[in-house]
């Protein structure tokens, strides 16, 4: 699993750092989310899943 | 609803219709009819839903409330979002000017239209992002469930106020239209 951010969209809430801290960080100065991994490890799959539903403007773009 | 999850899809849907006027604005010096509506579309939401409703709710209910828990800073904070809120609205109130003439606009008044827009995107993206920040972790930390139980009643007469009885529905369907078409999710 590949996993981006689209800066158009990411409101910096924070909540995919909060649901997946091994896959998103939160860059302080710019306040928005970045991703720490080039691909997702299986086992934080489902977690990183969660966390682009859970996001208002859908910033989370997964690809499978 | 909770205050803080009730404001932060607000935020998002204003995510959402901000990245659409960025992306209708590329094509600013040649709209078409149907986007020339959509860009009507665009101006009342962001008159009626983000400036009348959302801010309305942060200015007349939000602010006052973290103000009165004293919490270190947050006058400042206050301070800085409020004056967000003003240029905003100057911002928004030059859009429409533009808008309303688009029709007789010169190339050059086009591109200033562009050059609003823009400016305007920047802003309120940025603004968000430091109330998601900075404000809407506050309402959990220094307000009780109490509170925030009658936070969200008032949040709902600012709706009616606001809004009248087809409250944000419609607001709601524009984004989900706007969004699809212009190739978002």
């Amino acid at each position: 699993m590949k996993v981006k951010i689209d800066y158009d969209l990411c409101m910096g809430d924070r909540n995919c750092h909060k649901v997946c801290p091994e896959v998103f960080d939160f860059d302080e100065d710019q306040l928005r989310s970045i991703v720490r991994v080039d691909s997702v490890p299986a086992h934080l799959e489902n977690k990183v899943r969660k966390a682009a539903e859970e996001c208002a403007p859908g910033a989370i773009l997964v690809e499978e | 609803m909770d205050p803080k999850d009730a404001l932060r899809e607000e935020h998002g849907a204003t995510m959402k219709m901000l990245a659409v006027l960025r992306r209708l604005m590329t094509k600013a010096v040649d709209l078409k009819e149907g986007e020339t509506k959509d860009l009507e579309a665009l101006i009342e939401f962001f008159d009626v839903y983000v400036d009348r409703y959302h801010h309305g709710k942060e200015e007349q209910v939000l602010f006052p409330a973290l103000s009165l828990t004293l919490a270190v800073r947050i006058d400042s904070i206050i301070d800085s979002l409020i004056k967000d809120h003003r240029e905003a609205r100057t911002i928004m109130g030059q859009i429409r000017s533009k808008a309303v003439t688009l029709h007789s606009c010169s190339e050059a008044e086009r591109y200033e239209l562009k050059e609003r827009a823009d400016l305007y995107v920047d802003l309120v993206r940025k603004h968000i992002r430091k109330e998601n920040s900075e404000l809407l972790p506050l309402i959990e930390e220094r307000l009780s469930e109490p509170e925030r139980l009658q936070m969200a009643g008032q949040f709902q007469n600012v709706e009616k106020a606001t809004l009248g009885s087809s409250g944000v529905e419609i607001f709601l369907v524009s984004v989900q239209r706007l969004s699809k078409k212009y190739t978002l999710q």
